[in-house]
């Protein structure tokens, strides 16, 4: 009688096991599926491993999960300075590195979709900035175990203002000289299609540029607003062009016109040498004038203006200082130094016109480049690649991947007998218990790798028949097969529980070991604090569904 | 005394061609002096001075004798494109000059 109450008591807590794991594997994935923790292409569970890049080392804080999707996070761009709230997107490319060096190239356009579309084993992780994160986050897929990975991280970012101010002064140099091409019979005339080639040409330089610092410049399409804001800066500075091109036509009229002056004097000059009452001081300020005036028909351009102005207008003075000091009397002197003044008045007025739309003109670039990078250029990426292995190192947590431990109850059908064990579970490739197995796909074949193991254990319940049978190993029986994990911490499985067979003669003790044939069912040990609570905990305190 | 034009101030700055402008300038030059002041456009864009008697062209031009050293102008001008709109902004150019000396100024007209 109490054998049977043993064996009842036996099956009826298998049966409240099997029954209780069932209900918390499908409360498990209720839960699951419910938390959702982040806003990126894939969904990512609660509970969810989370590794950070680690942007200084180019590598992630830990060995990467195989077999489970996982978050990949971190707070900052590629430098610690670049901070989240600088970061507009995140996107990811990555696949198995199968040469495992570190010679991996950043991706194409034409590799991007590759990766996109899933192609080949490539993959393709992205992340939008909604304002509120204070860290980003992607959704890694599954990786293989025991496989090198590259990993490809685009960072789409807003320009700092040390860089907007960098990429502003290099527009400065290259659109003046597209913008001087457009000079059309001394008019500065830029058409709509004009200016989208000089944007168009500006950007292509700045990427190319930026390119060699494995950097990127995304340029915006142009609503109508901004094409307005980029055709009114170009507006603005072609026409501080114009400025300066009218300034140096009116100084290009005056000096014609003082070298026609200056041909006169010297013709002056030359009657008054020729004249009776001529005095040699006069003669010698007019021959200076002369000299003067050839420095003063050649200005200074450009930058020169601005720098090396002050010169050139002292030179002017200088004329017209030897002018009065060569004090002709008669109208045709009068006349000729009339025509100079006035003419090398004019010539100052000019130039100091000229030096100030050079100012000017450099005022004006600054201030419209500053629109043109802020309206066409709004994103800026860094790029950067990462290696990265699913292979542990470490010997001892390596074999946690293949190894397992498990309790159950086996059937021994012929000698109609139910025995205990406790069991490892072999793994022939590294498998990670975190990822779920479920009992649908079980007849697919799907997993079958990550289910199947071969056993090893013992029995700890007695077989032992006087004068038939004896335990193998003192009270223990060893008990070897295989095994197929039906969902994530139940398995089935069958084989040997090896056993010593006495001699039929009791005077013999050469006795012989026999198998006997078993299907079991077995549990996790893992699992063993959700056996605790069974057997201990008062049952108001069992979980429930959410 | 030099001859000098003002800086040339349009009235209104923003056109939608056909439209008229005004151009407000003056121009400082010695008393009696034959000057000639002319109106530019660039000669590869699509806009044009339209005249009177509706020829159109790219150049207009005004000689005259400055009465005295300040001559105010207020010269208006019709300008129209020949097809779509292909500019944003255009400038014109007024040009005097008188002998081999001359001065010269732009505005910038908005074209909406």
């Amino acid at each position: 009688m109490d054998h049977l109450l043993s064996r009842g008591k036996t099956v009826f807590s298998f049966y409240f096991l099997l029954l209780f794991c069932f209900q918390g594997a499908v409360c498990a994935q209720t839960v699951t599926k419910q938390k959702t923790v982040t806003k990126t292409t894939n969904i990512v569970v609660a509970g969810t491993k989370e590794v950070t890049l680690d942007i200084s080392g180019r590598s992630f804080s830990d060995i990467l999960p195989f077999d489970v999707p996982f978050i990949l996070s971190g707070t900052t761009g590629i430098s610690d300075k670049m901070t989240i709230d600088k970061i507009i997107a995140i996107e990811c490319f990555y696949q198995i590195n199968t040469t495992r060096k570190d010679d991996q190239t950043i991706p194409n356009a034409t590799e991007e979709t590759k990766y996109k579309n899933g192609e080949d084993g490539r993959m393709y992780a992205s992340w939008q900035n909604n304002g509120a994160d204070t860290k980003w986050r992607l959704s890694i897929k599954e990786l293989m175990p025991n496989r090198h990975y590259s990993f490809f991280f685009k960072f789409k970012r807003k320009l700092s203002d040390d860089e907007r101010a960098k990429l502003a002064e290099h527009a400065s140099r290259i659109i003046p000289p597209l913008i001087a091409k457009h000079v059309d019979n001394n008019i500065v005339s830029l058409s709509i299609a004009e200016i989208g080639q000089i944007v168009s040409e500006t950007v292509d330089k700045l990427k190319s540029d930026l390119a060699k610092n494995g950097q990127d410049i995304t340029a915006t399409n142009l609503s109508s607003v901004d094409q307005n804001i980029i055709a009114k800066a170009m507006g603005d500075l072609s026409f501080a062009f114009q400025q300066r091109i009218d300034e140096q036509q009116s100084i290009s009229w005056n000096i014609d016109a003082l070298k026609a002056d200056s041909a006169e004097l010297e013709k002056v000059l030359s009657r008054y040498k020729a004249s009776a009452d001529k005095k040699p001081e006069h003669v010698n300020a007019i021959n200076n004038a002369l000299l003067l005036l050839k420095s003063v028909f050649t200005y200074p351009k450009g930058d020169n203006a601005v720098n090396k102005g002050q010169s050139y207008l002292d030179n002017i003075e200088r004329v017209k200082a030897e002018l009065e000091k060569a004090n002709i009397p008669g109208d045709e002197y009068g006349k000729v130094k009339t025509a100079l003044t006035d003419h090398l008045e004019d010539i100052t007025t000019n130039f100091n016109g000229y030096a100030e739309r050079i100012n000017n003109l450099s005022k004006v670039t600054d201030a419209e480049m500053d629109k043109f990078v802020a309206t066409v250029i709004r994103t800026y990426e860094d790029a950067i690649l990462v290696s990265a292995t699913t292979t542990n190192n470490n010997f001892v947590t390596r074999s946690n991947s293949f190894i397992t431990a498990d309790i159950g109850v086996a059937l021994l059908p012929s000698i109609g007998k139910m025995v205990p064990y406790l069991g490892t579970n072999i793994y022939l490739r590294p498998i990670n218990q975190d990822r779920p197995l479920f009992i649908k796909d079980l007849f697919t074949g799907k997993d079958f790798d990550r289910r199947f193991s071969l056993m090893l254990g013992l029995t700890y319940s007695t077989l032992a028949k006087d004068g038939y049978r004896e335990n193998l190993m003192s009270t223990f029986n060893l008990i070897t097969g295989a095994g197929l994990r039906i969902a994530d911490f139940v398995k089935v499985n069958g084989g040997v529980v090896w056993y010593t067979k006495l001699n039929t003669n009791p005077l013999n003790t050469n006795n012989t070991v026999r198998g006997l044939g078993f299907v079991s069912l077995s549990f996790d040990l893992q699992i063993k604090t959700v056996f605790h609570k069974l057997f201990t905990a008062d049952v108001t305190t069992i979980p429930t569904k959410p | 005394m030099p001859l000098q034009l003002s800086t040339i101030q349009p009235s209104p700055d923003t056109i939608s061609p056909p439209d008229d402008v005004s151009l407000n300038f003056t121009l400082t030059a010695n008393v009696g002096a034959d000057y000639i002041v002319s109106y530019n456009l660039a000669l590869g864009n699509n806009l044009y001075f339209q005249q009177t008697d509706g020829t159109l062209v790219k150049q207009l031009v005004d000689p005259g004798t400055a009465g005295g050293t300040l001559t105010v102008f207020n010269k208006d001008v019709r300008i129209v494109s020949k097809g779509p709109k292909a500019n944003t902004s255009f400038v014109l150019k007024v040009v005097v000059r008188e002998g081999l000396n001359g001065d010269t100024k732009s505005c910038k007209i908005w074209i909406s």
